[in-house]
């Protein structure tokens, strides 16, 4: 084909399409060679600008169009995000009024979502369930997509494709992005979801998969220093505020989450609640949570963007997570009137108590009263709480306080480990005693400790002296009392290569 | 001679087999048995019997970690030592096993809180 065989081609189209002025035109250029080029360029940009409006036409809003493909839906998807540059994309709308569902419904959306996958969900069924439940299908299209990279990005590391998934780690975070600042609550939703759906059946492993990778993301959140995680949300949070994407409300509140996806779940609320308008406020957003993710992922996804994840335990690691749903819980301890002596950091005794005049005297002081004395008052922090079929744990992570333990039968607890970690000295059989009431793990029998070998415990024993004068034995009858129980006996129980500390409840 | 017999059940030995090491993960401190112990080295829903084995393995490993050795064990070493020996040939893939020696920041971890007079209340 020669040269001016496919200019003839080229400028067939805009001439049929408006004869009479392009005519005009051309014959003003056609005899000068110098400007021929530069018309013929503009001719080529009108025609795919022509090309981009005919898509456009036929992108009908109000009944769109079948998809075929996941390519089709793509780049629809890129197309009405340069033609709409300070507009909210249908996307983000969708996003906005799936967050004002019921969490149950929003769950329903995103679980399915995140099962179906880009090619297995049909355009038309996807329509039809996600338009009776929200109301719209407009930016279906593009959320079900995002879900599926989301879930096709989770599968393929945890079935140990690395390749793909390194691929996918772009698209991935942008559509994690996309999702969160449209308010799709990605990770909440899908623990929601397993929630609901567990006791009805199996969740369905790409479930298991994307709260598999939202735990990894918390944990590689965790390991970053205190300080490096601060700067790092309130750099987020400084960002998101100034472009008006969140208020201040939004802003508080993701300053209290303390793990990554509770930062990402306090995004999605705050900017389906406040929402800025502007299409390029909300790339940004998306950009930096993709970022923020990506980072995160790096360290372990090493090599072509997932390396260091090995497959088997990612994979025993979606099973564990699964098995773990439904095993959480939080609980608020019980409001006690305790104080604290601020600069020894412990919780006043009773000689201590008479010493300021008494409990109901202490209790009758404002804080500014007794910030004069030194004196404050201390409540324990909310305990996170964890059981498998054999035992029961709790903790207050931020104080490094931790139980684990055992019922035995009803009524006789194991106590595996206790510490209690940077909370005040005599708070500890404090938060022994919650962590019991909060699993309603009552020793109404008995409370014992297995396998000592705490030196102090251990030194007590050596010398003979009774349990309840151990620094364990004490502790626990302290934790009874808190619970209103009392101690009948306190034993020392050898066994071939431990000690054990069984305390007998008076009935 | 008799075959010792298992430290495990069946049930348990499938779950103990199922833990998969983890490098990132940091150490957590249980002074009510003096030792370390890592999120990966005990599986979910194993049996009261088949825990006490493993906590016993800790306790083991705790004097290793202290710089002493399983012999220093205050009342039964030799059971202690028993116990280990089993472990290794029943369960070698043990994430616990892998941890024998700890790093620099493990190190200060653990005698930091050793140091803590009442590490309960």
């Amino acid at each position: 084909m020669t040269g001016k065989a496919d200019d003839h081609k080229e400028i067939q189209k805009p001439q049929e399409s408006h004869p009479a002025p392009e005519a005009a035109q051309r014959s003003g250029v056609i005899d000068d060679q110098s400007k021929r080029a530069e018309w013929k360029a503009t001719q080529q940009e009108r025609m795919r600008a022509q090309e981009h409006s005919a898509t456009d036409l036929l992108h009908d809003k109000a009944h769109p169009q079948p998809k075929k493909s996941k390519f089709e839906l793509v780049d629809d998807a890129s197309a009405k995000h340069d033609a709409t540059v300070n507009h909210p994309p249908d996307w983000l709308e969708l996003g906005r009024k799936l967050a004002g569902l019921p969490l149950q419904t929003q769950a329903q959306i995103i679980g399915n979502g995140l099962l179906a996958g880009i090619e297995q969900y049909s355009h038309e069924q996807r329509e039809r369930e996600w338009g009776a439940l929200i109301g719209t299908v407009q930016g279906v299209g593009d959320t079900a997509i995002n879900l599926a990279k989301i879930a096709d990005f989770c599968a393929y590391c945890t079935i140990g494709d690395k390749e793909r998934a390194g691929k996918m780690g772009a698209d991935f975070g942008a559509a994690l992005g996309q999702s969160i600042v449209s308010g799709v609550n990605v990770f909440e939703g899908a623990k929601e979801y397993a929630n609901n759906i567990q006791k009805t059946g199996d969740i369905g492993k790409p479930i298991r998969d994307v709260i598999a990778l939202g735990q990894i993301l918390d944990r590689e959140w965790e390991k970053l220093p205190p300080r490096e995680q601060e700067r790092q949300k309130f750099e987020l949070i400084g960002q998101l505020v100034s472009d008006g994407l969140i208020g201040t409300h939004g802003a508080q509140a993701m300053g209290r989450a303390t793990k990554f996806t509770e930062i990402l779940g306090s995004i999605s609320k705050a900017a389906a609640e406040h929402g800025g308008q502007k299409l390029e406020v909300v790339k940004k957003a998306a950009s930096k949570i993709s970022d923020l993710t990506k980072d995160l992922l790096s360290p372990e996804l090493a090599v072509a963007g997932v390396g260091k994840i090995k497959a088997s335990q990612l994979e025993k690691g979606a099973e564990n997570i699964a098995k773990s749903i439904g095993r959480y819980s939080e609980y608020v301890p019980e409001k006690k009137p305790l104080f604290l002596n601020v600069s020894e950091n412990r919780l006043l005794k009773e000689n201590d108590l008479a010493l300021h005049g008494g409990l109901k005297k202490l209790e009758s002081l404002t804080a500014e009263e007794l910030e004069k004395l030194g004196i404050k008052r201390f409540e324990l922090p909310k305990l996170n709480l964890w059981w498998d079929t054999q035992t029961f744990s709790a903790s207050i992570p931020e104080k490094f306080a931790a139980l684990n333990a055992a019922v035995l039968e009803k009524g006789v607890i194991d106590i595996v480990r206790i510490r209690k970690g940077w909370l005040p000295e005599g708070a500890g059989s404090h938060f022994l005693a919650e962590a019991l009431k909060a699993h309603k793990a009552i020793p109404t029998k008995e409370l014992i400790c297995s396998l000592i070998t705490n030196p102090q415990t251990k030194e007590a024993f050596e010398k003979g002296l009774p349990a309840e004068e151990s620094l364990l034995g004490k502790f626990m009858i302290k934790a009874l009392k808190e619970l209103g129980l009392k101690a009948e006996s306190a034993q020392w129980v050898k066994r071939e290569d431990s000690i054990n500390i069984v305390i007998k409840i008076k009935r | 001679m008799c075959a010792a017999e298992s430290l495990f059940s069946d049930q348990d030995k499938a779950l103990m087999d199922s833990l998969v090491f983890d490098p990132a993960l940091k150490p957590e401190y249980n002074p009510v048995s003096n030792c370390l112990s890592w999120d990966d080295e005990v599986p979910q829903d194993i049996s009261y019997s088949g825990l006490n084995v493993v906590r016993r393995l800790w306790m083991a490993r705790g004097y290793l970690h202290k710089g002493q050795t399983i012999e220093d064990h205050f009342l039964n070493p030799h059971i202690l030592r028993h116990l280990w020996e089993q472990a290794t040939d029943e369960i070698p893939d043990w994430p616990g096993f892998k941890r024998l020696v700890l790093n620099k920041a493990e190190k200060e971890y653990f005698q930091e809180w050793l140091g803590v007079e009442n590490p309960f209340d």
